[in-house]
């Protein structure tokens, strides 16, 4: 099978000033279709810009990309701008954290699926407005929004924050693209929505079989929807492999130290939890070594001098370390 | 001693009712019910954890624990006084007492003033310390908090969010409190800070032999952190137990439902979700009967018409017709 989605070694760098911020410094991914992979990692790891490197959304100056993003084998990062338009909401779409930012306040929502309809479809035949209203209003059933005809007449602003996030992925899915990017979806919201979401997504992503990169910093929400992940630290992909399996053996010491530090509901009650002691390093001034290493564990010299890369072990994974944990060959020193 | 002198904080039918202002005049047009009768007890040294979604009242409940917002009606015992009663000498040592922590670690601190100066402004005020003794002090909260005594002369935007949160615990223990309500004290925190201060608050807890009242939406952190939880929907409280027993053995179908909601970081294990319909009715026109009843997946006809009341079975609290 081949990929949908290919990432090969892709770097964005921001060049502010004289300052290099390396947000992401050589991330290899691949999403096949129909398959939901997460991104997980923690807030300035460099998941949410690989995602928006990937749709091409970063002003570049101040970004700077190298490396390739292959969709169905075609170059996003070397196409034509009117490509990627072509390819922006109709191959591959994209659901934001803040259903309240994303959404023009000034416009009637049916109106602003409407659109999306009628601009994807401008090559390959006219859509007519009564067309692309009637496909928004199908949409916003299928999202299981109440009153669906009633509710496309509405502005953003007479919707809860859950209703939102519904029109949202109404209009992500309107054009029936390959491949969505869900960048946090459910973290604005409570609980009882979040489940109401993520079902939601689930069974959308299945019966449009859409691919679906799911974007997030929740253990949880990984556990639940995904098959595959890949854990990233400093810009980097540190781990990747099926999420059964990285749950069960993580083979780099941060995925491990994440599994361990959630407060668990069957844990025992204010037990010490497993902290990773000091912080995220400064993305301008990245160490020579390892990332991970002044933080790491079982750190060794040859850490802090040579940069470990991503490489295969136990069949299907990949880990970015030295000297990786809980391998069924191997015994870590 | 007998009860209520173990109780440091006591909480009776506690209500706040937020005018809604309309129409040419500015007249009341309607009233939201941001908390709505809620009672409750926290004992000495003890954590209760107070959970629900957004909206609930958890955080308006806090506030006016603190005496930072006033109560509609009811009454609230600290250390059997009543606060509302207080004369102002006696409230601004209630205020030394009582402390918060924040959510917002970016927010809650003073951006002009060097983290030293944040630390050391409530004892000036509280006329604790001042001159070499304030200064020593400031030194002792840093290093209480993990912090080093250099961290002082910096500025809040030289911190990181984990580093704030703890300078924000440094300033409320700096006064010498009995209560800490915490209020989301990790939501803006990621998974591997939000451990550190966690056990921060424990390990703090344990050496002071602080009170919390600890408000979060995540119920994995409460459960971790709590002695007893409550649970609030919609200004009310619906349940109230031991952590282990609420987690274990819920008795309110809305307590079932967010166990339940909660992604698990357990591949494979698939949950046996109870997904609710709708979304949460606005606390301005509350349903009437059960709060929960246009939700509830174990609704009868008793729901819809009368409320229930927050009786005590087995020494755990809850309100439902159906247990």
């Amino acid at each position: 099978m081949t990929a949908l989605l290919e990432i090969k070694n892709l770097q964005t760098h921001f060049h502010i000033g004289k300052r290099v911020i390396k947000a992401v410094d050589g991330v290899t991914i691949s999403v096949q279709p129909g398959e939901i992979l997460a991104i997980v990692g923690e807030s300035g790891c460099g998941k949410s810009v690989t995602a928006m490197s990937i749709m091409r959304l970063l002003p570049s100056p101040p970004a700077k990309h190298s490396g390739q993003v292959l969709f169905e084998g075609h170059d996003i990062l070397n196409m034509p701008m009117e490509d990627v338009q072509n390819i922006r909401g109709k191959e591959i779409s994209m659901i934001f954290q803040e259903p309240m930012t994303s959404l023009n306040p000034a416009y009637k929502i049916g109106d602003q699926i409407a659109e999306t309809v009628r601009v994807h479809h401008r090559d390959g035949g006219k859509v007519s407005k009564k067309a692309a209203w009637d496909r928004a209003v199908e949409m916003l059933e299928k999202v299981g929004i109440p009153g669906a005809a009633q509710r496309a007449r509405q502005y953003p602003h007479q919707m809860s924050g859950g209703m939102r996030q519904r029109v949202m992925i109404a209009m992500a899915l309107a054009c029936n693209p390959k491949l969505l990017l869900a960048d946090e979806p459910t973290t604005a919201l409570d609980v009882t929505i979040q489940a109401q979401i993520l079902d939601l997504i689930r069974d959308l992503a299945q019966e449009f079989n859409t691919a679906l990169v799911l974007i997030t910093h929740d253990l949880g929400v990984v556990a639940e929807m995904a098959q595959n992940m890949a854990v990233m630290y400093a810009g980097r992909v540190v781990e990747q492999g099926a999420v059964a399996d990285v749950f069960d053996r993580p083979h780099h010491p941060y995925t491990a130290g994440l599994l361990d530090s959630i407060p668990r509901l069957d844990g025992t009650k204010k037990q010490r939890l497993h902290t990773i002691e000091g912080m995220v390093p400064d993305l301008a001034h990245l160490p020579q070594g390892c990332t991970f290493a002044d933080r790491c564990e079982y750190g060794q010299p040859l850490c802090r001098q040579k940069k470990p890369e991503l490489q295969a072990v136990d069949g299907d994974r990949q880990v970015a370390c030295h000297y990786p944990l809980n391998l069924t060959g191997g015994v870590h020193p | 001693m007998s009860s209520r002198d173990s109780n440091l904080l006591m909480v009776n039918d506690l209500r706040k009712y937020f005018p809604i202002k309309g129409g040419f005049f500015g007249s009341t047009v309607g009233t939201v019910k941001a908390v709505d009768g809620v009672s409750f007890s926290i004992k000495r040294g003890e954590t209760l954890g107070l959970v629900g979604e957004s909206g609930c009242g958890k955080s308006t409940t806090g506030m006016m624990v603190l005496c930072l917002l006033e109560p509609t009606s009811g009454e609230i015992l600290f250390e059997g006084e009543n606060v509302a009663q207080f004369n102002k000498s006696r409230l601004k040592d209630f205020r030394r007492q009582a402390q918060i922590v924040f959510q917002d670690p970016y927010a809650s601190l003073n951006p002009r003033m060097s983290v030293g100066d944040i630390i050391a402004e409530p004892m000036i005020l509280h006329g604790i310390a001042k001159g070499p003794d304030l200064t020593k002090r400031v030194e002792k909260l840093l290093r209480l908090v993990g912090l080093g005594p250099h961290h002082g002369r910096r500025y809040p935007h030289e911190f990181s969010g984990g580093q704030r949160q703890r300078v924000g615990i440094a300033r409320a223990l700096a006064v010498d409190p009995k209560l800490i309500v915490c209020d989301e004290p990790v939501s803006a925190l990621d998974v591997s800070i939000q451990s550190q201060i966690l056990n921060l608050l424990v390990e703090l807890q344990q050496e002071m032999g602080l009170t919390y009242l600890f408000i979060a939406h995540g119920l994995n952190v409460i459960k971790h952190i709590s002695d007893r939880i409550g649970v609030m929907y919609l200004g009310k409280m619906v349940e109230l137990a031991g952590g282990d027993e609420l987690i274990t053995d819920p008795w309110h179908p809305y307590t079932r439902t967010l166990i339940s909601a909660i992604p698990k970081p357990q591949p494979g294990q698939k949950s046996n979700r109870i997904v609710l319909q709708g979304d949460v009715p606005s606390p301005a026109n509350p349903p009437n009967g059960c709060r929960f009843h246009t939700r509830c997946p174990e609704c009868t006809e008793i729901c819809t018409l009368t409320e229930p009341e927050f009786k005590q079975r087995n020494g755990r609290f809850v309100a439902c017709h159906h247990v």
